[in-house]
């Protein structure tokens, strides 16, 4: 007994000798992380043992973690670029990637990682923040948007499938628009589309463009919002509210709840937003014949940090196999990676979450490659004001709007 | 005798009158300090930077003069039309405020039964957070669940059970000045009250033995005993409307087609959406001189009536 006593007693001096050779080999190092993860109740079980998986993986890095509300993080990042005190690993979306960039805030992930690891993270994702050919942001978490289906409301209408057609789409929104009213005597609607002028307005619209072959760039990377394609999108948008298909009006909020309620057929939204919908026998599919939009969480190295091995050894924990073994643990969330794929928990996928992982690999990005990004996308919601609240000729809505946003992204 | 001693001694160094000058001064310097630092400062800042180029990215790079060129961009972003809505949005309000502040103001000046309850209950309103004012009336006024539209469609005064408040050009502004009377007419109303109650209750009392019925009592007697207040609290509330961004930004986010961005919906996209921090100063710069030049021609005016 005595005699195992003293080898357990050996092995476990030996263990601990060897975890502080790895750490004396290293000074001591604080890396700040500010994220607004850690500050949401249902994230920051995920984030907090994230950060401690990895701190006991790398024992010679602290990290400082900097909590703080989604839109409080934008403005602290802005604030602390500007006098060169940015964090120095920070938690973004990647609409915000750009106008860091403007302030030399962000450093190149060319200088943190290899090609190959680069090449791991989705194509997708990363695309919306290369600037100057270089990628400036790690995509952490993807945020495909799906087209939620009320399977009540199209049975009333006499259908028992999703659309599988763009036309089949409309067909389906027109008819469940007909039956005008739904069980409980409310108004209901085909369509739920955000008219209020917010940035999320604006890009909603993006994937019935898209639908119709036009693009937000041309092929030489300008502004191509004026084009047939859009023109005949808009049409199609003034001639669904004029019927009554859409209800004008509402941020995209308002459209969760108008859909929560049972009162919409058809809603495009992000994963996150099917706790909203309990209440509605759903199905979610993809958006017929289009790509659609993914709205990511990013995450940044400062262009000042004094640690860029560690903030990148923290990039890769987070956005890598081990940290994603963890956040999946606490959170239904989908990852960015291709290495992570193999993960039991991606795949072994089922229900929705599943449908929306498989949107991930075909979405596509918003054109955040601008600091004017939030500017441009409401002057989108403007113009869908203009044609849909104000009834205003279609072509003339999309040339005014293609020139306010080729002011904006020439800027 | 010593007085007359010291009064004849030669001046020497500063006066005694110039020792009470900078006596004065001194007290006033900490009080100064803080003015200059949280006013004076800024407001000078506020200029200067609307004569420079002065964006996020700028911050750092050193921001460039470029003379009036963000006064230009105001006005070819339609700096007239939000000056235009934001007269329509102040007169609105303040026209309200004032009209029903005052009818509540009379009915609570007089002897009533449960006055004092009365009073707590008007002024709950003004105890509400501007963000829950806003949130309250969008859901009072939505087109799809609002209570608005589901009562006044029950009993048959609007035809459309679906009317959209908050969504149509012509409607909205009118929908985001009910919410904000709702919330600002108890401050009015307070003023009003305590005004109409430092009102010597001799005159309306002579008032009334020499005849005059109560119109002739409220425009002879109380409404010139209130003149003062009423002035006050209707430049207060005139720069308040100016400056109401909360219940506007939360109901409307200056729309539908911009019928309700007025300058402090236009500020805050130029300088925080736009990132145009130059521009949005600029906008602030024409904001301060139009209410500094409307309060101190009210000053002036109402001098005159005073001496009148």
């Amino acid at each position: 007994m005595k005699r195992l006593l003293a080898i357990m007693l050996a092995l476990t001096m030996l263990c601990s000798l060897t975890v502080l050779a790895v750490a004396e080999d290293h000074a001591p190092v604080t890396i700040e992380f500010l994220c607004w993860g850690a500050a949401e109740t249902t994230t920051a079980p995920a984030f907090n043992a994230m950060i401690e998986g990895f701190e006991a993986k790398y024992p010679w890095i602290t990290v400082e973690v900097t909590e703080s509300n989604y839109d409080a993080v934008n403005t602290s990042l802005l604030n602390r670029a500007a006098n060169d005190d940015s964090p120095d690993v920070a938690q973004v979306s990647n609409q915000w990637v750009a106008a860091l960039c403007e302030l030399d805030a962000v450093k190149p992930l060319e200088e943190l990682f290899d090609e190959e690891k680069i090449a791991d993270f989705y194509t997708g994702s990363m695309e919306g923040t290369i600037i100057d050919g270089k990628h400036y942001s790690a995509a952490w978490i993807m945020q495909p948007f799906g087209l939620y289906c009320n399977m009540d409301l199209l049975a009333a209408a006499g259908y028992n499938h999703v659309p599988t057609t763009w036309a089949e789409y409309i067909q389906m929104a027109r008819d469940v628009a007909k039956l005008g009213t739904n069980a409980e005597g409310n108004t209901v609607y085909g369509i739920c589309l955000g008219t209020q002028v917010l940035a999320n307005a604006g890009y909603g619209v993006l994937p019935y463009i898209w639908a119709h072959g036009a693009d937000f760039y041309a092929e030489d990377g300008s502004i191509g919002f004026y084009s047939e394609g859009t023109v005949a999108a808009y049409k199609e948008l003034q001639d669904l509210v004029k019927e009554g298909v859409i209800a004008t009006g509402l941020q995209v909020v308002n459209n969760r709840s108008l859909f929560g309620n049972g009162q919409a057929a058809f809603h495009i939204d992000a994963p996150s937003q099917v706790v909203n919908f309990s209440a509605v026998n759903l199905q979610v599919t993809n958006i017929p014949e289009t790509s659609t939009i993914t709205s990511d969480h990013h995450l940044i190295v400062s262009a000042n940090t004094e640690h860029p091995e560690e903030c990148a050894l923290l990039v890769d924990y987070l956005t890598g196999p081990e940290g994603m073994e963890i956040y999946t643990q606490h959170n239904s969330v989908i990852c960015a990676r291709y290495s992570v794929e193999a993960l039991p928990y991606f795949q072994n996928l089922e229900g929705t979450t599943a449908v929306f992982y498989k949107m991930a690999g075909s979405a596509k990005s918003l054109p955040v490659q601008s600091a004017n990004f939030v500017p441009a996308m409401e002057a989108i919601a403007e113009g869908i004001q203009r044609l849909t609240i104000g009834l205003e000729d279609a072509d003339t809505v999309v040339k005014d709007t293609a020139a306010t946003l080729t002011k904006l992204y020439s800027k | 005798m010593t007085k007359a001693v010291i009064n004849a001694r030669p001046h020497k160094g500063i006066s005694e009158k110039w020792k009470d000058h900078l006596f004065g001064y001194a007290l006033l310097l900490p009080t100064f300090s803080v003015f200059s630092l949280v006013i004076l400062f800024p407001i000078a800042k506020s200029i200067v930077m609307s004569f420079y180029n002065y964006t996020y990215a700028s911050i750092k790079k050193g921001p460039t003069w470029n003379s009036f060129e963000n006064y230009v961009t105001i006005f070819e972003e339609g700096f007239l039309s939000q000056l235009f809505r934001t007269l329509i949005f102040t007169v609105g309000t303040v026209g309200l405020e004032l009209v029903i502040g005052m009818c509540i103001a009379l009915l609570l000046n007089m002897n009533i039964r449960g006055r004092n309850a009365f009073r707590s209950l008007f002024l709950m309103s003004w105890t509400i957070p501007s963000i829950v004012t806003a949130l309250l009336w969008s859901w009072l006024f939505n087109a799809q669940y609002g209570l608005i539209d589901f009562v006044l469609s029950r009993i048959g005064l609007i035809a459309d059970p679906n009317m959209q408040w908050l969504q149509s050009p012509s409607l909205a502004m009118v929908t985001v000045i009910i919410a904000v009377v709702w919330r600002q007419t108890p401050y009015m109303l307070v003023m009003i009250l305590a005004g109409l109650q430092s009102i010597n209750q001799d005159l309306v009392e002579a008032a009334a033995i020499d005849g005059a019925n109560a119109f002739q009592t409220f425009f002879r007697v109380k409404l010139p005993g209130i003149k003062t207040v009423l002035g006050n609290t209707i430049i207060t509330c005139v720069m308040s409307s100016f400056q109401q961004f909360t219940i506007i930004m939360n109901m409307t986010q200056g729309g539908p087609m911009k019928m309700t961005t007025t300058m402090s919906i236009a500020t805050y996209k130029l300088a925080f959406t736009s990132r145009n921090l130059g521009a949005g100063a600029a906008v602030g710069v024409i904001w301060m001189l139009l209410l500094g030049t409307g309060v101190t021609i009210y000053n002036h005016v109402s001098k005159r009536f005073d001496y009148e």
